[in-house]
């Protein structure tokens, strides 16, 4: 039986696809496992990276977890050695800036879909009398004959319609198309306000130097603080 | 399974490259900058605070990847 498929009707094959399921799924999915991911990672921060601990009013806040850290500096000597033991000094830092949140998340998505148009029919010429055969060779009490079974087979061929175009056109059994759709989603920076929680983490590791003016300024409030009294 | 993070030196303000796994064996850190000869390393008293979290990171980070393959 030949069938001519010409690009016309390629097309209206195609028309029919429900493009929005095939590719709005895929992409609902991972926006949702992205949604996931986020409130995981929230949830991980919050419980992990923050504890809750009762205000001046009573009432429970979440504080950051600190932890804490030795550092050691070298010293110079007067005369430009270096001494044999460092200074030492504690300092703590929240265990929020320790952990790399912002990597968690979906930022590849490739979507392949291939089609192809077939157009294939299909003769039985299978008789009653056959079929009745072959279920009396299923039944494991009849004795064994060779000639009662049966072997079936199923195939298709598939025509190229470049290769099996004669010049009037009449003949042509198959035709392909391929959609190849790559979409691409990037991933997310971390929201404003954590980064910059985790900015004044950063900067307040540094430790604070009070000028002269400063000690002064204490020294001035303690001996008013002791003259009140 | 370790994963590197970076906190700013306290001296410099350069980065210094942590290594979680090598953090919670005790390992000690040096600055990037190499004018600055600051060398940090966590305290004893905050191991087990810490190899919590990066455990509960890896068990976090374990599963997304086991919702998203």
């Amino acid at each position: 039986m030949a069938e001519k498929l010409g690009k016309g009707q390629i097309s209206r094959e195609f028309s029919g696809l429900p493009l929005k399921a095939l590719l709005g799924a895929p992409l609902k999915a991972t926006a949702d496992a992205n949604a996931m991911l986020a409130r995981s990672q929230t949830q991980f921060m919050l419980s992990t990276c923050f504890e809750k601990k009762p205000d001046a009013d009573g009432q429970e806040r979440l504080s950051p977890k600190m932890i804490q850290f030795k550092l050691e500096r070298a010293v110079i000597n007067p005369d430009g050695s270096v001494a044999k033991v460092p200074a030492e000094m504690n300092f703590t830092i929240p265990l929020l800036t320790l952990v790399p949140l912002s990597s968690l998340a979906v930022d590849e998505l490739d979507i392949s879909f291939e089609m192809e148009v077939k157009s294939s029919t299909e003769h039985n010429f299978e008789k009653a009398e056959d079929r009745e055969k072959s279920a009396d060779g299923n039944d494991v009490t009849h004795p064994y004959r060779s000639d009662h079974f049966t072997c079936e087979m199923h195939g298709t061929i598939a025509k190229s319609s470049r290769s099996n175009q004669s010049e009037d056109g009449s003949r042509s059994a198959t035709a392909n198309a391929r959609y190849d759709i790559k979409l691409h989603a990037g991933k997310l920076p971390l929201p404003v306000g954590l980064t910059t929680i985790i900015d004044i983490f950063s900067k307040n590791i540094a430790p604070i130097q009070l000028k002269e003016g400063a000690n002064q300024a204490e020294e001035a409030n303690e001996k008013n603080k002791e003259d009140e009294e | 399974m370790s994963f590197q993070t970076n906190i700013p030196c306290p001296d410099c303000g350069s980065n210094i490259l942590i290594d979680s796994t090598l953090l919670l064996s005790g390992e000690k850190f040096a600055c990037t900058n190499e004018a600055c000869s600051a060398v940090l390393s966590l305290d004893e008293s905050s191991i087990t605070q810490v190899r919590d979290a990066f455990d509960k990171y890896e068990e976090l980070k374990r599963k997304s990847q086991e919702s998203t393959s």
